[in-house]
């Protein structure tokens, strides 16, 4: 049973691998685009600090350097939206395209044709981090220190718990929606602007610091940065936060999901 | 343990019975606005209360005009919709309790022709579809190919499906809805937009799949030429519920062949034609000449009444025959309106 699940749902990552490639400008835009937009907001916070050092970032987060602070959140944060996109476009794109039917006629577990979808973009953000990371590191002198990162993995994957969570929940909303794309565009600009990617969450004002707080990307932003640069030693109540918020996430996604589910085959929603 | 097995008995029992397909006050009701809590939403009846049983082993049709709850019906049986009321079950599984079961044995091919993953082959389209539908791995290879070949596509394999006509594309859905083997196959409107050809050879396919593989087949359809050859049995359905269900010899005979009337005519506006007091409907229409062909139920003393009528609101009639009852007759009989209007 389980072995079939699995060929499911690496049926589901190869199709849809497939598709993105059959798209190849898509994949030389995506790569551009993530580029640029990382590297203006680089060159934006350097103009803003004067230099790439800063006392004030220091005081902070505990990192001087701005590039490998912003690198390093904007490489969790592309890693979590992945979780996001994964869920939430795996349903439009087969919405608008007309295929969900198809696929949801079928015996295998939604929750597979989900994670077959996020395998690829996982695997895509493996993909663009290969081209980003030697980029900065040639563009901006930017330290990435392997090993002091692969430290961080089991905080990450503790988070990727809540980034599931938080993917489902928004899944489940998705199917709810008659036109779900501008829930999706305002969902993945808080979820930037929230993350702490590119600023610490401490500099936002107060309300917004507990909503980017209370979701799971900010979190695991600050509890991987502090395991890289500190240890887990020092980093006990970043890491003990951000399992409870995960735990949170994963039931409230799981929940929301299933309720969505029923709730689209009761009233007929999409291509129910 | 006795009550065990005696609970796994009436279930083996009821898997095994010759039913295929039960479906007993079936409902369904679809809310006009999205459900939001403090938000009154007014509910639509989309299927009323059917009741029907398709034989394991026949091809059974449910014949309606657009938007009489045909596709509703299918999609609550192919487990994607949750009945609002009534039962069903498939080889004798419910299909509220057990979804998963059921989609294991049966397939679909559902209306419209993006269905399939345009931007893959045929090969990778099936291949996908043999995955989900947890086809063994070692089984794989070959039933793609006995498939595609069984479609003539099997040439094309390597094609992209965009580049696919109308035809083969639901020449392909017929493949993939047969890739798990399926005991029982649901077709909506599987002719729909297809050329004379593809129609042809969908129909006859259809129809070696029951004859020759012993699958069971239940089809939506509005042409009622198709019901007419193809169905061992039809349903006719309209406004959410079945009106008339026997075999097409059946159905026909509900209609004396002495009532049915065909009449020719030119100068007809259809608006005038709605208030019409007679059984009647438009069949057929040539935009070149504007002729159209009418069918009509009215005994020998209505006959008259209803050509001065035609007459009266400045319809030029050319001929009126007496014919064989079709189904659409039937139609026109039980509903005083045409599968079209």
């Amino acid at each position: 049973m389980a072995a079939t699940e699995l060929r499911a749902l690496w049926g589901v990552a190869v199709k849809s691998w497939r598709i993105f490639l059959s798209y190849k400008l898509w994949f030389i835009s995506d790569i551009a685009l993530g580029f640029f937009f990382v590297g203006q907001a680089l060159l934006i916070g350097i103009g803003l600090t004067g230099e790439r050092n800063s006392e004030a970032l220091q005081e902070l987060t505990g990192y001087s350097d701005y590039v490998t602070f912003a690198v390093l959140g904007f490489m969790v944060l592309g890693f979590g939206l992945t979780f996001l996109s994964g869920f939430v476009w795996s349903v439009v794109d087969e919405l608008y395209a007309g295929t969900l039917e198809y696929s949801f006629a079928a015996p295998m577990r939604r929750i597979t044709f989900f994670l077959g979808n996020v395998l690829t973009r996982i695997l895509l953000s493996f993909v663009y981090m290969a081209f980003y990371v030697p980029a900065f590191v040639l563009l901006f002198g930017l330290s990435f220190d392997p090993v002091a990162f692969s430290r961080a993995i089991p905080v990450l994957l503790l988070g990727t718990v809540g980034m599931i969570g938080m993917g489902m929940a928004a899944a489940g909303i998705v199917l709810y929606l008659r036109d779900p794309g501008p829930f999706i565009s305002i969902l993945e600009m808080l979820v930037f602007a929230l993350s702490g990617a590119m600023y610490p969450v401490s500099i936002l004002p107060r309300g917004l610091q507990y909503l980017a707080r209370t979701l799971p990307y900010a979190p695991t932003t600050e509890a991987v940065r502090k395991v890289v640069a500190y240890g887990y030693g020092a980093s006990t109540n970043e890491i003990t936060y951000l399992l409870l918020v995960s735990l949170a996430y994963g039931l409230l996604g799981y929940l929301t999901y299933k309720w969505s589910e029923k709730q689209a085959r009761v009233v007929g929603l999409k291509a129910y | 343990m006795k009550a065990m097995f005696l609970f796994a008995g009436v279930k083996w029992v009821r898997g095994c019975g010759m039913w295929a397909v039960e479906a007993e006050d079936l409902r369904k009701s679809y809310p006009k606005k999205i459900p939001l809590p403090f938000r009154r939403v007014e509910w639509v009846e989309a299927v009323r209360g059917i009741s029907f049983r398709v034989r394991r082993g026949e091809l059974f049709g449910l014949l309606g005009p657009n938007g009489a709850g045909k596709t509703t019906t299918i999609k609550m049986l192919t487990t994607l919709l949750e009945p609002s009321g009534g039962t069903a079950r498939i080889l004798g599984l419910d299909v509220r309790r057990n979804a998963r079961e059921i989609r294991r044995r049966i397939n679909l091919v559902a209306e419209g022709e993006r269905t399939l993953y345009w931007r893959l082959s045929a090969y990778e389209n099936l291949k996908y579809f043999a995955r989900i539908y947890y086809v063994p791995k070692d089984e794989e290879r070959e039933r793609i190919e006995r498939l595609l070949k069984l479609v003539g596509l099997w040439e094309r394999r390597n094609d992209l499906v965009m580049n696919f006509s109308r035809g083969m594309k639901q020449r392909l859905a017929i493949a993939k809805a047969l890739i798990n083997d399926p005991e029982v196959l649901f077709l909506d409107e599987p002719t729909l937009g297809l050329d004379v050809q593809s129609a042809i050879f969908v129909r006859e396919f259809i129809r070696r799949l029951v004859d020759e593989d012993g699958k069971t087949v239940l089809l939506t359809t509005h042409y009622m030429a198709e019901a007419e050859r193809l169905c061992d049995r039809i349903a006719i359905i309209d406004h959410g519920k079945i009106i008339a269900l026997d075999t097409p010899k059946g159905l026909k005979k509900l209609v004396r062949e002495e009532e049915t009337i065909e009449i020719r005519a030119k100068n007809i506006e259809p608006e005038k034609m709605s208030s019409s007091p007679f059984k009647m409907a438009v069949i057929e229409r040539n935009p070149e000449t504007g002729v159209l062909r009418l069918r009509a139920q009215v005994d020998e003393e209505e006959l008259p009444k209803l050509v001065e009528w035609l007459v009266r609101r400045g319809v030029k009639v050319l001929s009126v025959e007496r014919r064989e009852p079709t189904l659409e007759d039937v139609f026109i009989k039980l509903t005083g309106r045409g599968l079209r209007d």
